[in-house]
């Protein structure tokens, strides 16, 4: 009678216990909400390719990152930036990830290059305005991205994906 | 007696108007080295009374074809231009970052869409440097150039007369080298438009006709005060003067790599000494 009882007490604890895991468990990964620990970029632009959206693109020169962008290389764990191999095109991707406290200004010089391609783009051909206007810079903690795009949305879940 | 001392006179005469006419004052004669000067002369080097200093070299407007110059030839030059030049920008990125083909090395670009002289003077779509848009002198200023490369009047040819244009780029070229005083300007041709262009007439003023005119004037521009001539337009054309509708991406005069690549090897081939 008393071995019948131990065991039952036994069950017990050992069904709570793995119900309390199961429960922290799901609480700890169902509401994370900060990235993951690192992001390869460059991974995520491979995914992005996959995506058959975009056109013939090209990776852009780190010297053109300071004298366009006006960003600082020093600034920057890693980066990719492609624009369109037709320069008349708006299409351009931009993912960077910042370094720490770098965030805050690479996403101003980003919104800032966005507005002056949105006023060249103005002067030369209205669907590319539009496609410029419909985009905005992203900040997911220290992940930046800036993706211009008639099928903007379509690239932006490849890469929330990511996080 | 006397009629001998007449001749003797005369050939003296003669032979001293002939010596003071070899060596006159005029400005472009070489000196006549004097005797002290031959003491400074380095060894190998004539120090007799009849060798003189090399004349001046000649400007030559058109650089003479040689092989292709290697990218870092192109680490001091900057390229000013409009859409046009933003294609060749991009393609010299795609090639070097595709094809680790580097041809222009640290070459800036300040290039914006619908840029042009009067824009330039007018102060509309700037080319953007360090993010800002500024005069494109203010940019030459900061950088560590001495080449500048320009190729604008596209966008200035569909408002302006070919005389207008010349004005206004003689004061970009002033303001340019007042920036950077002694940088080497090489002013290139426009570029081919398509007969599709010329006949859509999207821009009634820009027509095979006028580029010609224009080029013309440009070259004599560079000649006369002493710039460079590149003849881009040379090497893009059909053999009707225009740009092939398959060289471009829109069928007006922006090129696909095609004509790019002919373009690019021009300016490799087609340099001045730095």
């Amino acid at each position: 009678m008393r071995n019948t009882r131990n065991m039952g007490r036994k069950r017990k604890t050992i069904i709570l216990t793995l119900i309390l895991v199961f429960i922290v468990t799901a609480v700890l990964t169902s509401c994370s909400r900060s990235p993951k620990a690192h992001v390869d970029l460059n991974e995520v632009y491979e995914k992005i390719k996959q995506s058959s959206v975009l056109p013939q693109m090209t990776m852009v020169d780190e010297n053109m990152l300071e004298d366009a962008y006006a960003i600082q290389r020093s600034d920057c764990e890693q980066m990719v930036i492609e624009v369109c191999s037709n320069a008349r095109r708006a299409d351009e991707i931009v993912l960077i990830e910042a370094k720490d406290g770098k965030e805050d200004k690479i996403i101003q010089k980003l919104e800032k290059w966005l507005e002056n391609r949105a006023q060249y783009a103005a002067g030369y051909s209205p669907e590319q305005y539009a496609i410029i206007k419909k985009c905005a810079v992203h900040a997911n903690g220290r992940y930046i991205s800036m993706i211009v795009s008639p099928e903007a949305q379509t690239l932006i879940d490849v890469y929330n994906s990511f996080f | 007696m006397k009629h001998l001392l007449k001749l003797r006179l005369l050939f003296s005469l003669s032979v001293l108007i002939l010596l003071l006419g070899a060596c006159g004052t005029h400005s472009d004669m070489p000196a006549m080295p004097s005797e002290e000067s031959a003491d400074t002369h380095q060894p190998g080097e004539s120090t007799g009374i009849l060798s003189m200093s090399p004349p001046p070299e000649k400007h030559i407007t058109i650089p003479v074809k040689s092989v292709p110059a290697p990218a870092k030839y192109f680490n001091d030059a900057v390229f000013i231009g409009d859409s046009i030049s933003e294609g060749l920008k991009v393609e010299a990125m795609y090639l070097k970052n595709t094809f680790n083909t580097d041809y222009f090395g640290k070459a800036r670009f300040l290039t914006a869409q619908n840029f042009g002289l009067f824009n330039a003077l007018r102060g509309s779509n700037l080319p953007l440097y360090k993010g800002e848009k500024q005069p494109i002198w203010k940019s030459i200023a900061q950088m560590d150039i001495t080449k500048i490369y320009i190729c604008l009047g596209m966008n200035d040819l569909a408002s302006f007369s070919v005389k207008e244009i010349i004005s206004n780029y003689k004061t970009v070229i002033k303001k340019l080298l007042k920036a950077k005083p002694g940088a080497k300007i090489l002013i290139q041709s426009l570029t081919p438009i398509t007969r599709s262009e010329e006949k859509n007439q999207v821009y009634k003023l820009v027509t095979k006709a006028r580029l010609n005119e224009l080029n013309q004037a440009l070259c004599g521009m560079a000649e006369k005060d002493g710039y460079y001539y590149l003849d881009i337009y040379s090497v893009i054309k059909d053999n009707q003067g225009f740009l092939a509708d398959k060289e471009t991406w829109d069928l007006t005069c922006h090129m696909r790599p095609e004509a790019l690549a002919r373009w690019i090897k021009y300016l490799r081939t087609h340099t001045v000494k730095d």
